[in-house]
């Protein structure tokens, strides 16, 4: 039992180094500022509580990025019940990705333009960004890869014509 | 800036956000955090099935035991066994809707996962609309005839019944606006995410 959990604890503290930077994108994308903190460890313990149900059907970097990605897209803001806050992470993370003052004019185009797209077409374009070939990007949203370069395609075009002219 | 540039902003945005102490500290607080969260799970299954199983024997042993004669009895004697009825059913629904149904799976694509979703609302929704029908009425209405059946009509009575009627309206409310304001608007949300995906490309 005991050498299962260090077997867990061990994946999940591969995933973490391997992959924090895209999930801290993610919760970015998906959460105010000041509720990613949230958002973030909701999707540490969904992975974490999911972790010993990988079947291995992907690798484990891509069935943790769809886990994160599910869990942002159906989280709701203040939701967390009062066990959940009293039990809540605590991290020295003074400022989460893209808080402070000195963004870049890139990013903070970037973050406007992520903004300003549906649910479903921000994890389209959260997939872009984090660089998950197109295949594996279709696979994790459930529909087909000619449905998803379309769908990137037209927005490439909205981020074309209102950033670009 | 192109768009294809985006992708190095993007990277250059969140690289190393987290430091190799931070991570370290997530990894334990987490392990913790799952801890305590599977033993308070814990702790509310065992304490719904216990007040369901205290609500059981009572009734049970106060209808089989301690009405003499069922014939002059009948009304408490039938009270305690809707009562009994109406927990078992409750115990089973609760047990279907946490272990048969079970947790909708993380690993699933976008589209069925809010797609599961939807169906686990849909679910609870019909569960919290019609608790008049399968909790409330069987509930109180078992141990309201149960009340009259064992006490006959008296001066407490009115307060007795009045207390089952106040307690079946305003589980009923909450359950109304828990619908009203969490439900729904989830469904609303989860449905127009799958529909976004049903535009033909």
């Amino acid at each position: 039992m005991l050498g299962i959990l260090n077997d867990r604890e061990n994946d999940f503290r591969m995933l973490l180094d391997r992959n924090s930077d895209r999930w801290l994108g993610i919760a970015k994308a998906y959460a105010a500022k000041g509720e990613r903190e949230d958002l973030f460890q909701e999707m540490l313990m969904q992975i974490w509580k999911s972790l010993a149900r990988h079947e291995g059907r992907s690798s484990l970097d891509t069935w943790a990025y769809r886990v994160a990605l599910n869990t942002a897209l159906t989280w709701k803001r203040g939701t967390r019940n009062r066990h959940f806050a009293k039990n809540a992470i605590t991290f020295e993370l003074d400022q989460m990705p893209g808080d402070t003052g000195s963004q870049t004019r890139e990013a903070k185009m970037l973050n406007e333009f992520l903004a300003s797209l549906s649910k479903k077409d921000r994890a389209i374009m959260l997939l872009f960004l984090d660089a998950i070939p197109n295949q594996e990007a279709a696979e994790i949203m459930g529909i087909t890869e000619g449905a998803l370069r379309v769908r990137l395609h037209r927005i490439r075009k909205q981020f074309e014509a209102s950033f670009c002219e | 800036m192109t768009f294809d540039e985006l992708k190095e902003s993007w990277k250059s945005q969140n690289a190393g956000a987290l430091s190799i102490q931070q991570r370290e500290t997530l990894v334990m607080q987490v392990c913790r955090r799952a801890e305590r969260h599977a033993s308070y799970i814990r702790f509310r299954d065992w304490r719904e099935t216990i007040a369901a199983l205290l609500t059981l024997g009572a009734f049970a042993f106060l209808t089989l035991f301690k009405i003499d004669d069922i014939v002059s009895s009948a009304m408490a004697w039938l009270g305690g066994v809707i009562v009994v009825i109406a927990t078992l059913h409750i115990l089973y629904r609760y047990h279907w809707a946490r272990m048969i149904e079970g947790a909708n799976d993380p690993d699933a694509s976008v589209r069925d996962y809010c797609q599961t979703e939807v169906r686990r609302l849909d679910h609870q929704i019909w569960l919290e609309k019609n608790i008049v029908w399968w909790h409330l009425l069987p509930l109180l209405g078992g141990t309201a005839i149960w009340g009259i059946g064992m006490s006959g009509i008296d001066k407490s009575l009115p307060f007795y019944l009045g207390l089952l009627v106040a307690t079946g309206i305003a589980s009923h409310w909450w359950c109304q606006r828990n619908i009203r304001r969490k439900l729904l608007p989830l469904r609303k949300e989860l449905l127009e995410l799958s529909a976004e995906n049903d535009v033909p490309v």
